[in-house]
C-alpha cells in the first residue's frame, strides 16, 4: 500500500508523503544515541529503541503522527515486521548494525518501497510507521 | 574534386560508385575510397553552407509523440550533414544492443559488436576522440574512488566527446584532392531508376531547385541521406516497385527508433556527495573531453526486462524548486538546532512536503543531485515514416512521422532510477526520488522529454527480408547493387548516440564495396573479415 503507483486517491498519497518524512528522519538521527534497554514483549518497550534513533523525539513523534494520518492501522504490517527486526537486540551497537545490515540487504535485493517517489528500504518504512503506532510508556 | 552541379555542363554522369548524401556516412565512405582508383561520385543536395531553400526540403509532418525538434530542423541538408550541428557524444553500442533480447521484440542485429569493433576503433580517429577505451577504469586518477556499485546491477563507462568534428569542414579537402572522387553540390536526388523488375538500380535522378535535371549512372549506389531521407528516397523510387524500392515486405519506413533524454528523471538526496560528485561533469584528457555514465549490467537488463539505459549525474541549479526548498530547511537549521515543533514550523515555511522530507536528512549536502536518464526506444513496426500527400519544392512527397512511446520506455526509465536508488541506499550514499510522472502506470510523458534527435531504424538491418530492408552487408534485400549507410540501418539503437556507429558501419561498408568491386557484379560476395583497410589515413 505504500507504493504510490498503487495509491490513486490523494489521501493515501498524502499519507505516504508523510510516511517518507518519518522514514528519512530515521536516517539522520541517532548517530550518537542508541537504545540500551533489552527488548521485551510489550509494545511500549519496543518503542524505546526506535525512539532512540531520533535526536529529537518530540519532532520525530510529530512526524510519526503525521505519517499515520489517513492510514488504516490494520492495513499495515509494520509493527509486526519491526518486532521481528528488533527482537534479538540487547545492545546499542548491535541494534544500529542490525538495522544497517537489514537496509543494505533490502536495497541489494531490491526489496524496496516507492513512497511518493522515494526509493526506500522496506525496513525504513516499517520503522517509521511502527514508531507512530507504538504507545508511550 | 568538388563541383557545383548547377554549373556543370554534363547532365549525364557516370561513376562506378554513386554515394547519395554527404553527411557523416557519405563523407566517411567517400574518404575511405579516396585514392582507391574506384571512380566515386558523391551527390549532395545542399551546398557548402546552410541554405533555407534547401533546408525546406526536409520539412515534414509529425504525428504521435511530441518532439521539440521538428523534422525540418533536427537535421541539416548541406555538405557535412547533421555533423554541422551535432554535440559530439560518442560511445559504441554495447554487446547486448547487438544481440537478440527475448524481452525486447524485434531486437537483434545480424552481426555482433565484435565484428564491428575494428571499425569502431578506426572511426575513433575520424571523430577525433582518441583511443577506443570507454571504461572508467581507464582513468584511474579521475575515477579511483567511485562508489563500488554492484556490477550485477550497474556498470560504468564514459562518453568521449568529439570536438565535435564537422565532417564537411574537416574532410572537404581530402575529398577535393582525391583524383577518383567527385563531389557534386546542389544535386538533389529525387529517386532511383531501376530495371523493369526493380532488382537493379540503373541511375539516380537529379533535380535542382532551378529546374535542371540529370542522371547519374553507376555500378553501385549507396544511399547515405540520414535516418529519415533514406527511407523517403526508397519509397519515392516506385516506378517499377509500386510500394517503393526494397519494400516488397512493407518494411521500409517502419521500426522508426530514436533515443530519449529525460532531465530530472529523479533527484538524489545524498548524505556524502563526494563519491557521486566524481561522476558529475566533464573532464579533459589528451585533448579529448569525457563524461561518465551509469549503465545497467546485462543481468539487470535481463532480470528487469528493460531496454538499454544510462544515467548521468548532474547538480541541480540554485533556481530549481527542490534546491530552494532545501536551502530554506538548511537555513532553518543554521539558526537553531531544530524547530521546536517540526511539523508546524517547517510545513508552515515550505509547502512542498518532499522538500521537508529531504530536508530532514540531516547529512544532506546543500543541493541534491539530478539524475538524467537516457533510454533506448523499442523497435516497433507501427512507429514509422510514410510519404504524406504534401509536396516539397521539387515536387516530392514530404514525410510524415508517426510514432509513440510505449510502456517499455517508461518501465525502463522507472527501473533505471529505481536501480540507482537501490544502489545509493545499499552503499549508504543517500536516497533517490523518482519524478512524479514516472509513478503513474499510464503512458503520459512530460513535455520536457527530449528525443535524440537520432532518427534511426527506417531501413533496418535483418537477415530476413520480411524483418528488415538491408542485409548484414547493408545491401538492400532484393536489389543487387543498392546499399544503405547511416543510422537508418540500425535495428536497435541502444542509448548511445549514433554517430560513432554510423561512421564505423560506413568504414565497414567501404571495405565490403572495395572487395566487391574487384569481382564480377553477378557474384554475391560475402562480407570479408575486417582488414587494415578500415584504417583511416
Amino acid at each position: 500500500m505504500f507504493n504510490a503507483s498503487h495509491a490513486p486517491d490523494f489521501a493515501l498519497r498524502r499519507a505516504s508523503i508523510k510516511a517518507i518524512a518519518g522514514a528519512l528522519c530515521l536516517l539522520g538521527f541517532g548517530r550518537n544515541s542508541v537504545g540500551a534497554a533489552p527488548i521485551g514483549s510489550g509494545d511500549a518497550r519496543l518503542r524505546a529503541p526506535i525512539a532512540a534513533l531520533f535526536r529529537d523525539e518530540a519532532a520525530a513523534c510529530a512526524v510519526g503522527r503525521r505519517c499515520l494520518a489517513g492510514l488504516a492501522v490494520g492495513e499495515y504490517g509494520a509493527l509486526e515486521r519491526t518486532r521481528v527486526l528488533l527482537a534479538p537486540i540487547t545492545g546499542g551497537a548491535q541494534f544500529r548494525e542490525r538495522l544497517a545490515r537489514q537496509r543494505r540487504r533490502e536495497f541489494a535485493r531490491g526489496d524496496t518501497a516507492i513512497v511518493n517517489g522515494w526509493v526506500l528500504a522496506r525496513s525504513e518504512t516499517d520503522l517509521c510507521v511502527a514508531l507512530a503506532l507504538l504507545p508511550r510508556d | 574534386m568538388i563541383i557545383d552541379f548547377r554549373q556543370a555542363d554534363r547532365k549525364e554522369i557516370d561513376a562506378t560508385l554513386c554515394i547519395v548524401g554527404a553527411g557523416a556516412a557519405g563523407i566517411t565512405l567517400g574518404r575511405a575510397l579516396a585514392g582507391s582508383g574506384i571512380p566515386v561520385c558523391i551527390l549532395e543536395s545542399g551546398g557548402l553552407e546552410y541554405d533555407e531553400r534547401i533546408q525546406e526540403l526536409y520539412d515534414g509532418k509529425d504525428a504521435g509523440f511530441h518532439d521539440i525538434y521538428d523534422l525540418k530542423n533536427s537535421r541539416l541538408r548541406y555538405f557535412g550533414g547533421s555533423t554541422n550541428h551535432w554535440v559530439g557524444h560518442c560511445a559504441p553500442a554495447t554487446d547486448l544492443d547487438f544481440a537478440p533480447r527475448p524481452w525486447v521484440p524485434y531486437s537483434g542485429w545480424p552481426l555482433t559488436k565484435a565484428e564491428l569493433d575494428p571499425y569502431y576503433e578506426a572511426a575513433q580517429h575520424l571523430l577525433e576522440i582518441g583511443a577506443y577505451r570507454y571504461a572508467l577504469s581507464d582513468f584511474p586518477d579521475r575515477y579511483a574512488k567511485i562508489p563500488p556499485f554492484d556490477p550485477n546491477k550497474i556498470v560504468t563507462r564514459v562518453w568521449r566527446l568529439s570536438p565535435p568534428t564537422r565532417f564537411g569542414a574537416k574532410y572537404r579537402d581530402d575529398l577535393a584532392r582525391a583524383d577518383n572522387v567527385r563531389v557534386y553540390l546542389h544535386a538533389n536526388v529525387v529517386d532511383f531508376d531501376t530495371d523493369a523488375d526493380a532488382k537493379r538500380v540503373t541511375a539516380a535522378r537529379l533535380h535542382t531547385l532551378d529546374g535542371e535535371r540529370a542522371r547519374v549512372r553507376a555500378k553501385y549506389f549507396v544511399l547515405a541521406c540520414g535516418g529519415i531521407e533514406n527511407a523517403r528516397l526508397l519509397l519515392l523510387s516506385n516506378r517499377h516497385a509500386p510500394r517503393g524500392l526494397g519494400n516488397a515486405h512493407d518494411v521500409v519506413g517502419r521500426y522508426y527508433i530514436d533515443q530519449l533524454r529525460v532531465e530530472n528523471a529523479a533527484v538524489a538526496a545524498v548524505d556524502n556527495e563526494q563519491p557521486l560528485a566524481m561522476l558529475e561533469g566533464d573532464f579533459h584528457r589528451d585533448g579529448v573531453r569525457f563524461s561518465s555514465l551509469l549503465c545497467p549490467s546485462e543481468q539487470a537488463q535481463r532480470e528487469r526486462q528493460t531496454l538499454n539505459w544510462a544515467v548521468e549525474v548532474s547538480r541541480l541549479t540554485d533556481m530549481h524548486p527542490w534546491a530552494v526548498a532545501l536551502r530554506n530547511v538548511r537555513d532553518a537549521w543554521r539558526e537553531g538546532k531544530w524547530p521546536d515543533d517540526f511539523g508546524k514550523q517547517v510545513w508552515a515555511v515550505i509547502s512542498d512536503l518532499d522538500g521537508v522530507a529531504t530536508g530532514m536528512y540531516r547529512r544532506l549536502q546543500p543541493w541534491p543531485l539530478s539524475l538524467l536518464a537516457r533510454c533506448e526506444v523499442a523497435p516497433d513496426p507501427e512507429n514509422r515514416v510514410v510519404l504524406s500527400g504534401e509536396r516539397d519544392a521539387l515536387g516530392q512527397n514530404k514525410i510524415e512521422r508517426r510514432w509513440r512511446l510505449g510502456p517499455r520506455e517508461k518501465h525502463t526509465i522507472r527501473t533505471a532510477t529505481r536501480i540507482i536508488g537501490e544502489e545509493l541506499g545499499r552503499l549508504g550514499l543517500g536516497r533517490v526520488k523518482l519524478a512524479d510522472w514516472l509513478l503513474a502506470d499510464d503512458n503520459r510523458w512530460p513535455a520536457d522529454v527530449i528525443a535524440g534527435p537520432h532518427h534511426s531504424g527506417t531501413t533496418r538491418m535483418a537477415s530476413d527480408p520480411r524483418r528488415g530492408v538491408v542485409d548484414a552487408t547493408c545491401r538492400v534485400h532484393g536489389v543487387e547493387n543498392l546499399y544503405v549507410a547511416g543510422s537508418s540501418v540500425f535495428p536497435a539503437g541502444g542509448y548511445t548516440h549514433p554517430t560513432l556507429t554510423v561512421v564505423a558501419l560506413a568504414l565497414r561498408l567501404a571495405d565490403h564495396l572495395r572487395h566487391r568491386l574487384e569481382e564480377p557484379i553477378t557474384i554475391k560476395t560475402p562480407l570479408r573479415s575486417p582488414t587494415s583497410s578500415a584504417g583511416v589515413s
